[in-house]
């Protein structure tokens, strides 16, 4: 039953965003006719899809192959749900869905378009709609029914049975797929040719609104991947993980250059370019990771066919945008020259080092598999390629964002800006000064991250009381100016996160018997005692460690070992005590003889990595509302 | 300067700082890569001291010895067999029987471990392994 609910309702989602495609063909006529209704529907019947999808999951109707795949009667109900999207086909469904919300989102609430520019848009947003309809049905249905009904699941992978994952894809595909929208506006835009100040204002808050999501979803990601992976790592340069990434710097980048193209009328042909990039890496990125061509949790099939299909997709959004953008790049006039002291100068430099660093991970990524392909030779391009050019680029990066807001448009003098800089300098300095002569273990290059984090801060915090007056006039404050205070402040917090985290990490691995004692920079964890436990459907032990600060008592943690008796499949729960400073963090590994292995991290600044991230979407999404309120 | 003169001068700055970053880069990706090998392959590799790489194959069953958090196993292809040292702590799927993957120096012939990795899901195969113990 809900299996044909679900087949009826994709079938007619994929014939209505067919048929509104069809309409671009009416968009000369003097009435166009609204597409509202339609978008509505098709939104209506992938809702319907959806849940119709969760329904089966939530009674465990095992008639259905991707339910039995997938999940278990005794699996807890909030895994149920969310592992509607643990999986291929479920995801990709929500993929579409998110596509079709997006729609929904532009056709009843963003008044600003006018209705032939509208249709157009959502036109172009149904054509993505059916070819991903198309792929869903061909070749990743998750309606499709087993006969005889198996009397239980699979259950799914426990790694990803946790309250992470619940809401990391889900974010992360708002990020992704709400870059469709800001390419169906783009390509939309040809039929008009104007790309002017007025569209770059029609983009902007539907790039924030995606950027804000994008990073979000990845960083709920990555802090999934610190407390249940066990390793307490935050990142790892994982190929899933770069491709969250690289549609994140394009992204980035994107978002400012429209400023550039708001205020100053130019950049055009690089902001088409960067809408177009954007997409296309999140295509790339659902390539990556969906195709199976690499190796990872993520990666949940490897169904060749699949990746084929995908990799066509792609290569049909790609060329064919950019294919349009060098034919009618003649007609779009670009208008003023850009002098390098300005604010639009900043930006430039900006984007400049965002694509680098795309281009450089895009490398790092993509090398391996190609040079598979040519020699046969099977590589992997390590972390520390990463690292260093990530850090040779983000650098520089920082250094300008300090003041690139601070700068005017158009011309600035030099001798001015750098006189206002030298306070923001001395109280980096200084900050990094108390950094060294406070606690200082760790290499050189910390101290360079934690100057840069406090040049950022300062910087930016500057430019706050400057625009207000020292605080006098809160009142007018502009929301959009707010947001970005706020965004760059999160990654000044963010920068000093990562440098802690990576740089001043002690980590200890140790044999314990009950009753033994680990100490921790100035911490001291006593091994109190192991006990069995079981869950809803796993088995384990749990160890308890009393954690003392110069001998005085602070709290308990319990890090797990739990086992998954269906998968036969282990997993680490980590147990961290974080206070804001620093974290401490314990993961549990296997018992030899009488006692455990256990492997302790004291983290400094970790917490601040979540912290600015949050920041960062907070300060996207005051600007998005901002201006999606704010009529032309 | 003429404006002309003046955006050949940008576009052109800006195009070999571009080459400069993507050239510093490949020489640093150059030093980054890690080869992977089976057992018989890598017995058949005249590998140069010191040259980090990649290990996979299968851990032989009854092959592991622990000493506290030293660890040796062997990894097989079914046809050869590498010894591995390793110090520090297994991953949760690390298992007997089971596909792995090891990075680390081939030393007199023992392999000397930094990093263990095993597969993320019980039905699952990493590709490279899988392909080449298919090949044999």
């Amino acid at each position: 039953m809900v299996a044909i609910i679900g087949n009826i309702s994709l079938i007619f989602a994929i014939l209505l965003s067919f048929y509104q495609f069809l309409n671009i063909r009416n968009i000369n006529k003097i009435r166009v006719l609204n597409p509202d209704r339609n978008i509505s529907l098709q939104f209506f019947f992938i809702l319907t899809a959806f849940f119709s999808l969760m329904f089966a999951y939530v009674v465990s109707d095992f008639s259905i192959l991707n339910v039995y795949q997938n999940s278990h009667t005794a699996k807890p109900l909030l895994y149920k749900i969310t592992g509607v999207w643990g999986n291929h086909e479920g995801s990709m469904l929500l993929w579409v869905l998110v596509l079709v919300f997006f729609g929904f989102l532009i056709s009843r609430y963003d008044k600003r378009l006018d209705l032939p520019y509208k249709t157009l848009t959502l036109s172009f947003q149904s054509l993505i709609t059916f070819i991903f309809l198309l792929f869903i049905l061909l070749s990743s249905n998750p309606f499709v029914v087993i006969s005889p009904t198996p009397v239980n699941g699979q259950d799914l992978n426990p790694l990803l049975q946790d309250p992470g994952l619940a809401f990391h894809p889900p974010n992360l595909y708002i990020g992704y797929v709400g870059l469709s929208i800001v390419f169906s506006f783009t390509i939309a835009r040809f039929y008009k040719g104007s790309f002017d100040a007025s569209w770059a204002k029609l983009i902007k808050p539907w790039v924030l609104l995606s950027w804000s999501f994008l990073t979000l979803g990845i960083s709920l990601g990555s802090w999934w991947a610190y407390y249940e992976l066990g390793w307490g790592g935050f990142w790892f340069w994982d190929p899933v993980e770069n491709a969250s990434l690289m549609p994140w710097l394009c992204a980035t980048a994107l978002l400012h250059s429209t400023l550039v193209l708001e205020k100053r009328n130019t950049l055009k042909k690089w902001t088409i370019l960067l809408a177009f990039l954007s997409f296309s890496f999140s295509l790339i990125g659902t390539f990556l990771v969906r195709s199976g061509i690499i190796t990872s949790v993520h990666a949940f099939a490897s169904d060749p066919t699949r990746g084929v299909f995908i990799l066509m997709i792609c290569a049909f959004f790609i060329f064919s945008s950019f294919i349009l953008l060098a034919k009618k790049s003649g007609s779009i006039k670009e208008e003023k020259l850009i002098s390098p002291i300005s604010k639009e100068g900043t930006i430039i430099f900006n984007n400049l080092l965002m694509v680098a660093m795309l281009l450089t991970i895009f490398i790092g990524t993509i090398y391996p598999i190609f040079l598979e392909m040519f020699t046969g030779d099977q590589i992997s391009v390590g972390p520390p390629y990463f690292n260093l050019t990530s850090t040779l680029i983000m650098g520089p990066a920082i250094l300008i964002m300090s003041f690139a807001p601070m700068i005017n448009w158009k011309k600035d003098d030099l001798v001015g800006l750098l006189s206002r800089l030298k306070t923001i300098l001395f109280l980096s300095l200084l900050v990094t000064f108390i950094f060294f002569y406070i606690n200082f273990q760790g290499p050189i290059i910390a101290l360079v991250g934690i100057f840069l984090a406090a040049w950022l801060f300062f910087g930016t915090l500057f430019n706050f009381f400057e625009k207000t007056k020292y605080l006098k006039k809160l009142k007018n404050l502009n929301k959009t100016f707010l947001g970005m205070i706020v965004a760059h402040l999160g990654v000044a917090i963010f920068i000093a996160g990562v440098t802690g985290s990576t740089l001043w990490k002690v980590e200890k691995i140790k044999t314990l018997k009950v009753g033994e004692k680990v100490l921790l920079n100035n911490y001291s964890l006593n091994f109190d005692k192991i006990k069995k436990i079981r869950g809803k459907n796993y088995i384990g032990h749990e160890a308890e460690f009393n954690l003392y600060k110069k001998n005085k008592f602070i709290k308990t943690l319990k890090p797990q070992k739990r086992f998954y008796p269906v998968q036969e499949f282990p997993t680490t729960e980590a147990a961290i005590y974080s206070r804001g400073l620093s974290d401490i963090y314990i993961a549990m590994s296997e018992p030899i003889d009488n006692s455990w292995i256990f492997r302790f991290h004291y983290s400094p600044l970790t917490p601040w990595i979540w912290i600015g991230s949050i920041m960062a979407f907070i300060g996207g999404i005051l600007s998005f509302s901002h201006r999606i309120f704010k009529r032309i | 300067m003429t404006p002309k003169k003046k955006r050949f001068y940008i576009i052109f700055s800006a195009f070999s700082f571009f080459c400069f970053i993507v050239g510093t880069f490949l020489i640093i990706l150059q030093d980054n890569i890690l080869f992977f090998y089976t057992p018989s392959e890598i017995l058949q590799k005249n590998l140069k001291q010191n040259e980090k790489v990649r290990l996979g194959g299968l851990v032989e069953e009854n092959s592991v010895v622990r000493n506290n958090i030293k660890i040796n196993f062997t990894i097989t292809d079914l046809k050869k067999n590498i010894e591995v040292s390793y110090e520090g702590i297994l991953p949760d799927l690390f298992r007997e029987g089971q596909g792995v993957i090891v990075n680390g120096y081939l030393k007199n012939n023992i392999f000397e471990a930094s990093e263990v990795l095993a597969k993320h899901d019980e039905n699952y195969m990493p590709p490279e392994i899988k392909k080449k113990l298919e090949l044999k």
